[in-house]
């Protein structure tokens, strides 16, 4: 595939990171009063003009479509050739309204918003209609795999010349009773905190001076039987005649779950010590499609050539030239990613 | 370089299998009735395959005990009769991926355990809840089958598998895969029907695609899958035909209404025909998206005469047989198309009766045998402004 360059970036997220200058730099802890981290919310009128529009719009349609318009704006080109969307549970709220509604009043005389709003594309169709943009417009919504078929997508479109540059998003929000079950399901009983966040990213199949990155590739596995996350990594990095010793800092999207982070504690067992290692979960939760807060971080390592103390606390880093990001949701969907500075 | 169609799956209301449904096609059955399997206040007509979730899991060989959405055990039929009939071995060597698409995900299942959780808290079977999202009956069919490779899902609302099948050939072009199994399924459920029922376009009676006494859609279950492989890969195996062009478009007209003049739809269906290197004379028969909403089939019918002017091919919408099987209607809708390349018939909208007075467009009605197909079109449009049309030719084009 031709090279991807990562032209803009935008994160609303649990830390301070839509809007500002800084990265990472002032750690927002978790509530103690809450079970997980709840994303930050801008000031929406800042964002999205329209006062009805905004009003009708839940959680994750503001998050996520605040997220694109600032994406998009500050690139080259403000509307894009095509806009690729990734969610795990999309419009969860609304779906839930919906739900409810259908329960209390008997199915008689229902509010069709929430109806219409619960549609798993219903972001990158109000990014779309905002944008006045008539390009390809996609959704994903394969649990751990969404963002990384998203990436896969635009990394095609750019390559073939469909598109010369790819608006790609994650979007994700908590709900209470979306807590409630994963809860009794035993999600955070092992010590991983539930999260949620948009993050948006301009792909361009050109460098600019700006640019923050270059995406070299994403591959998405499931391990067979008796295969290891380290097979599968060091396959992945000698098709790209790479070997561990290439890589400046490797990023684990490891949850915080002892059961459920094996995986990643063989494969910090199987690298050398001399390759640094550093972790983002604990700054954004975890999600469906938390790994695109992971490439968020490595935009910005990449770009500023600074490592944040929050995701890396014991040690130096001597460059930060090329960086590999594996990443695993429920130890079912696993993916790896593989940037470089530009 | 197009990739080829090598196996086809489909369940729906009409039939279990391809067999069945191409037998109702051209006899022009409709498998349009009442609801059955679960309650509901509202008294629509829906095309309801008449096999409970039990019966489906006799039928595959699952253990009766075990809970499964009714989206993956219906995908679960059509992806086996798929693979089977492209005689795709899982353990072959080759790289093979899933590329699902559904609207609803589990909610069959998720809507009983809101219910039962809104009466009291920690309610509802957690058996019931962890299928809602709708990566879970990609993965449960990918168990069933064999596949390890590749596994993920769309969801673009009523476009979600023909997106699938534009997501295969791409990446069977990009090699990242050998074959790919895509298409989409979706169950009936009383989240899909109240949805509809609310925004006022469920119709009381059979729905009447293109007449302009038409007064809505009636809702579908089913799943409709199909093969498709690089031309390396294929060996001695004859393809059906040729995945020959796509094109995926956003309206960017309104959440869910289709522009009036059909702009989107017009770009979806000429980019791909542009994509086929074809011309719009060169299409012989469209299986049009035709829901029966005033909305809809205004706006593709204006799309139509805009694209092909007064030499309108044969059209129908086969949603008076199956119903909208919204997320799965592409894939189903894909394997009509094949059908009709393969079998040189052209399907029927039987029941129309009067054109649009303001388009004036008239689908076949009487099934049309030995009709010269080489071209089909395939539309499928959703919420959101997202459009999407296919194009499948012969192996002569």
């Amino acid at each position: 595939m031709k090279s991807c360059y990562i032209e803009n970036i935008s994160s609303i997220s649990p830390q301070n990171t839509f809007g500002t200058e800084e990265f990472l730099d002032n750690i927002v802890e978790r509530n103690p009063e809450m079970p997980y981290l709840s994303a930050i919310e801008p000031d929406y009128k800042l964002y999205i003009l329209n006062a009805g529009l905004r009003r009708r719009m839940s959680h994750v349609i503001k998050m996520g479509v605040a997220a694109a318009l600032e994406c998009a704006k500050g690139s080259s080109v403000e509307n894009p050739d095509a806009i690729i969307t990734a969610t795990g549970l999309g419009c969860l709220a609304d779906t839930e309204k919906f739900l409810n509604s259908i329960v209390v009043n008997h199915e008689q005389l229902l509010n069709p918003t929430a109806f219409i709003q619960s549609t798993f594309n219903t972001i990158g169709a109000q990014i779309a209609l905002i944008l006045q943009n008539k390009g390809y417009n996609f959704t994903y919504v394969h649990r751990g795999f969404s963002f990384e078929t998203a990436l896969i997508d635009a990394m095609m479109q750019l390559t073939d010349d469909e598109a010369t540059r790819v608006l790609v998003g994650a979007i994700d929000e908590i709900t209470p009773s979306e807590y409630e079950v994963t809860k009794r399901l035993g999600f955070w009983r092992n010590g991983a905190v539930m999260g949620e966040g948009a993050q948006f990213f301009m792909l361009s199949s050109e460098k600019t001076e700006s640019s923050y990155a270059e995406l070299i590739d994403v591959h998405q596995f499931q391990l067979k039987d008796n295969e290891k996350a380290d097979d599968r990594i060091n396959s992945f990095l000698d098709k790209h005649s790479l070997t561990m010793k290439d890589v400046d800092l490797v990023v684990l999207g490891n949850s915080g779950d002892k059961l459920l982070d094996v995986p990643f504690q063989n494969f910090k067992s199987e690298i050398s010590s001399n390759t640094p290692t550093a972790e983002f979960k604990h700054l954004c939760g975890e999600y469906h499609t938390a790994a695109s807060f992971g490439v968020w971080c490595i935009a910005n390592i990449l770009k500023r050539q600074k490592l944040p103390f929050a995701m890396h606390p014991n040690g130096k880093v001597d460059k930060l030239e090329r960086v590999l990001l594996y990443n695993s949701y429920q130890n079912v969907n696993h993916s790896i990613y593989l940037l470089e500075a530009i | 370089m197009s990739s080829y169609v090598t196996g086809i799956g489909v369940i729906s209301a009409i039939g279990k299998n391809v067999k069945e449904n191409l037998e109702a096609l051209l006899a022009k059955r409709t498998g349009i009735s009442c609801l059955t399997l679960f309650e509901s206040t509202h008294d629509v007509p829906v095309g309801e395959l008449k096999l409970s979730n039990e019966q489906l899991q006799q039928m595959l060989g699952l253990p009766i005990t075990k809970t499964y959405s009714r989206t993956a055990l219906l995908g679960m039929v059509a992806v086996k009769e798929a693979l089977t009939d492209a005689g795709i071995k899982t353990n072959s060597g080759l790289r093979i991926g899933l590329i699902s698409s559904t609207s609803a995900g589990g909610m069959d299942l998720s809507e009983n355990f809101y219910k039962e959780m809104l009466a009291k808290p920690n309610g509802g079977r957690l058996r019931n809840v962890i299928s809602h999202d709708c990566g879970d009956s990609t993965e449960k069919i990918a168990d069933f089958v064999g596949i390890r490779d590749y596994v993920t899902t769309i969801s673009t609302a009523c476009s979600s598998s023909a997106n699938a099948i534009m997501l295969a050939d791409r990446m069977l072009k990009h090699n990242l895969l050998d074959v790919v199994v895509a298409g989409g399924i979706d169950p009936l459920c009383l989240f899909t029907i109240n949805g509809f029922s609310s925004l006022m376009i469920l119709d009381n009676e059979l729905c009447r695609p293109f007449d302009e006494t038409r007064a809505g859609l009636n809702l579908g279950e089913g799943a409709g899958f199909i093969v498709l492989q690089r031309e390396d890969t294929l060996k001695d195996k004859k393809p059906y035909c040729q995945l020959a062009g796509y094109a995926n478009e956003n309206d960017s007209y309104h959440q869910t209404a289709t522009s009036p003049d059909g702009d989107g739809p017009l770009r979806a269906m000429a980019g791909a025909l542009k994509k086929a290197g074809l011309k719009p004379e060169d299409v012989d028969y469209v299986n049009v998206h035709g829901t029966g909403t005033g909305n809809n089939d205004q706006s593709e019918g204006t799309a139509l005469k805009r694209l092909f002017g007064d030499k309108i091919p044969h059209f129908s919408s086969t949603k008076v047989y199956t119903g909208h099987i919204l997320g799965a209607a592409g894939g189903i809708e894909a394997v009509y198309s094949i059908l009709s390349i393969t079998h040189d018939v052209v399907f029927s909208t039987y029941n129309f009766k009067n054109p649009m007075t303001d388009i004036m467009l008239t689908p076949v009605v009487d099934t049309i045998h030995n009709a010269g197909v080489n071209v089909v079109m395939s539309n499928s449009f959703g919420f959101g402004g997202n459009v999407s049309s296919l194009v499948f030719s012969s192996l002569k084009k």
